[in-house]
């Protein structure tokens, strides 16, 4: 390790740091903003109740849900995985934005009125509602968690540090934990609220930021045609191998891809093959937009239906810009800095950024740390760390509220409220802390392709929840057996393609891994198509042949019966009965303990700074389901503008999907 | 499904491309880029239009069976616009009261979301047709009047 501290200081050495005042006034000065945008919001919404604290009340407008969704989405791991593979193999890794466009859609349009009449607060709670029993509901619960802290926030905080090492070097250690801190303390006072506001914040500055540097890199390279005729000829001057007994270097394992500029790529040979790019990234794109707690709790704080379609309609304008503002730098990089970037020999990678196996991650922080001018680094530092900091608070927030609604209610049916916001808080903290002890492991192992690490994974085990989602929302006839056994059929194929992957290795251009062609053959985005097929067609088989859910528990949980305005019986009615009961007793009690103590001005001073409001809050819980139905009607004359505008979205988006295919 | 002919359209251009591919700097294009955005944009937006037509003729076919059981609450008639052919229903729904004594005449079959009622078996025929006037193809009597009343202009 320790020629990586000495690459760094070399680097840091020449190319001059954020050490000025004027970089340093601006990163202060969008701490403060975020701290006093968090602190605002707070007076803004009731956060003493659940609905409150991580709902936002659902009182929120358009604009904040449209650049919430943006805003949690873009982390630093875009900024640095795009930017890289946008280096390494051309604007191919663009489609994976260019397909959410589609998708958010149908989040907005299929998913979200199902959900926001079921009256849910997180997915599992719906598959509980939909399909009853409790396994599916902690199944997807557990899973959603490890797959939070093993792809979102791992790949999140590998590349702040990557980019704080290679512009800032600080101590790794120090500038994560300082962030994390925060991050936190706004998220575990505010809630959803503090959290959207913020992110609307956010969303400007990675915009502007973002706009400001590819301005920047596009006048270094000299323009748009020059980067189309560069980039084929950007390879490095040393590609020789040191030690020709070990490996050899072809020449494909520098050079360029002939389709670097192709969106759609050759299906055998193409690094991203088009039924995968297409295909295979809808799927896990649903999964991500349509099924996840992240992304759906944004919506679910929207005050009306026509706003959630508002906002996505503005998220998805939005993703079309990281191609040219994340994607296309990254390319721009590589020209302008090929032996750096694209660099090929292992030991000369090793002295750039501290791994062999290639440095394309540092392309974007080398063109920060390069073509900044004093002042502008600073703003972009903001850039990295608003990404970072939006989409870790937002995954904070969500999986705290996957824990406290569906695991802590499970082992504690009689928490209040208030015990619920409180153990809401902790789990936050908690979750900093394994985040914090993770830093070490994703040092460890550093590997070269980032944003495909996170891909494949998602890929392996994501289309199971996808179909499972997919189905529950628009087949009536799926019932808890089938969506179990298609659960942990999926589950079991796609350990059965992850686990020998891991355990051989990606490997690299030069020493390529040993994985055997039946299982490492097939693309993994084509493995998570057929992985989603064969998940489907188990859940049907499994769920004719055994009895069907009866309509009168399905009113409102399903697309064919969203409107429907009958009495439900929930398949859950009597665990929440139970849980009701437990935790109306439990208030009493606590009311009446409460009315002899004294309260002292600090208790007084810390409930206030928590959102407490514990003892108002019992009452409208006891009138439940009936007056308390989301109503997803929408105003004609809205839901026409939106519609409209949603097929304009649409259209521009197979434009530029046809312009770059 | 706009997706599936941009994609095929873009299939000839990469499989041409791929088997031109050999020692060029890049994959030579048969179409200017601009060509093929708007290729795909043409062949979307067809699909869309096909889309709209195959749903309103679905819609207007007696589909009693699918449509009686779902839909619509009796608060949203005023406002109800849930349809994609407002310009037929607005005249019946803006004025409710007169509306409903002339139900019978144009009691038929469904487009749910244009009428009041919901229940299966009360559906209504809401096209224009059926108040076509009988003088003058270009105009249509006005329900709202009822039959006493002779006034009828021509649009």
């Amino acid at each position: 390790m320790h020629t990586h501290t000495l690459s760094m200081e070399n680097l840091s050495s020449d190319k001059g740091t954020i050490n000025n005042p004027a970089d340093i006034a601006i990163i202060v000065g969008y701490f403060i903003m975020v701290i006093s945008v968090g602190i605002w919001s707070m007076f803004r919404t009731n956060r003493g109740t659940v609905g409150g604290y991580f709902l936002a009340g659902r009182t929120m407008t358009w604009w904040p849900v449209g650049a919430s969704l943006f805003a949690s989405n873009i982390g630093s791991g875009h900024f640095v995985g795009l930017a890289g593979t946008g280096a390494a193999s051309g604007i191919a890794v663009g489609g994976f934005e260019w397909n959410a466009l589609f998708i958010v859609l149908l989040l907005g349009w299929l998913f979200v009125p199902v959900y926001l009449t079921a009256g849910v607060i997180t997915m599992p709670q719906y598959l509980k509602k939909r399909f009853g029993g409790t396994r599916i509901s902690l199944y997807l619960s557990v899973i959603s968690l490890f797959l939070y802290i093993f792809t979102k926030i791992s790949v999140d905080m590998f590349s702040g540090a990557v980019f704080i090492q290679q512009a800032l070097g600080w101590n790794i250690y120090v500038a994560v934990i300082t962030l994390l801190l925060i991050t936190a303390l706004y998220t575990v006072t505010g809630g959803l609220a503090a959290l959207m506001y913020t992110d609307t914040f956010q969303t400007f500055v990675i915009i502007a930021g973002a706009f400001v540097l590819t301005g920047f890199s596009f006048v270094q390279v000299g323009g748009y045609s020059a980067l189309l005729a560069k980039y084929s000829s950007a390879t490095p001057s040393n590609f020789s191998s040191m030690d020709p007994q070990r490996y050899n270097i072809s020449p494909h394992c520098y050079t360029p891809r002939q389709d670097a500029f192709n969106l759609l790529r050759d299906p055998t040979t193409g690094d991203l093959p088009w039924p995968g790019v297409i295909f295979g990234i809808a799927i896990v794109g649903g999964w991500y937009w349509c099924t996840d707690q992240v992304i759906v709790q944004r919506c679910l704080a929207a005050r009306s239906l026509t706003h959630v379609k508002a906002g996505c309609i503005m998220c998805g304008y939005l993703k079309l810009l990281p191609m040219f503002l994340m994607v296309f730098p990254g390319m721009i990089s590589r020209i302008l800095y090929p032996d750096e970037v694209g660099c090929v020999v292992p030991e000369l990678c090793k002295m750039v950024c501290g791994t062999e196996v290639g440095c394309s991650n540092i392309a974007y922080p080398k063109l920060v740390v390069s073509i900044m001018p004093n002042g502008l680094r600073g703003l972009m530092l903001a850039v990295m760390l608003a990404a970072l900091m939006s989409s870790l608070a937002s995954i904070f927030n969500s999986s705290s509220t996957l824990f406290t609604m569906d695991i802590w209610t499970r082992i504690r049916p009689q928490a209040t409220e208030r015990e619920l916001i409180i153990v809401g808080r902790v789990w936050v903290l908690c979750i900093v802390a394994i985040s914090i002890c993770w830093i070490p492991v994703v040092q460890a192992a550093q590997s070269g392709q980032l944003f495909d690490y996170i891909q494949s994974v998602s890929s392996y085990l994501a289309p199971p929840i996808a179909s499972v989602f997919l189905l529950a929302v628009f087949v009536k006839r799926v019932n808890e057996m089938g969506a179990f056994w298609g659960l942990i059929g999926g589950l079991l194929m796609g350990l059965c393609r992850m686990l020998p992957e891991f355990w051989f290795g990606t490997g690299s251009c030069i020493f390529p891994s040993n994985c055997p062609y039946l299982v490492c053959g097939v693309h993994y985005l084509h493995f998570g198509i057929i992985l989603f097929f064969c998940t489907s067609v188990l859940v049907l088989v499994v769920s004719y042949c055994t009895k069907p859910i009866e309509d009168q528990h399905l009113h409102r949980l399903v697309f064919s019966l969203r409107h429907s305005k009958e009495e439900r019986k929930d398949l859950d009615w009597e665990q929440e009965e139970r849980g009701r009961r437990a935790q109306r007793e439990a208030e009493e009690r606590i009311r009446e303990m409460a009315q002899e103590e004294a309260k002292s001005g600090i208790c007084h001073l810390v409930r206030r700074f928590c959102g407490g409001g514990g003892s108002e809050a019992p009452e409208q819980d006891a009138p439940e389901a009936p007056e308390k139905l989301p109503d997803i009607s929408e105003d004609p004359v809205w839901k026409y503008t939106v519609d409209a505008n949603a097929l304009i979205m649409m259209t521009v988006a197979v434009f530029m999907w046809g312009y770059y295919a | 499904m706009g997706k599936l002919c941009a994609v095929t359209s873009c299939l000839l251009l990469t499989v041409s491309a791929a088997a031109a591919q050999t020692a060029q700097p890049q994959i030579e294009r048969l179409l200017p880029q601009w060509l093929t955005g708007i290729i795909a944009v043409s062949a979307f937006l067809f699909l869309v239009f096909v889309t709209l037509l195959v749903k309103k003729a679905w819609c207007e076919k007696p589909s009693r069976s699918v449509r009686g059981k779902t839909n619509v609450s009796m608060n949203k008639k005023k406002t109800a616009v849930e349809s994609e052919s407002d310009r037929e229903n607005e005249f019946v729904v803006t004025n409710g009261n007169t509306y409903e004594t002339n139900l019978d005449t144009i009691r038929r079959k469904s487009t749910v979301e244009s009428t009041g009622e919901n229940e299966f078996g009360n559906t209504y025929e809401t096209t224009l047709e059926m108040v076509r006037s009988k003088e003058d193809p270009n105009a249509f009597d006005n329900l709202a009047f009822g039959s006493a009343d002779d006034k009828v202009t021509s649009m």
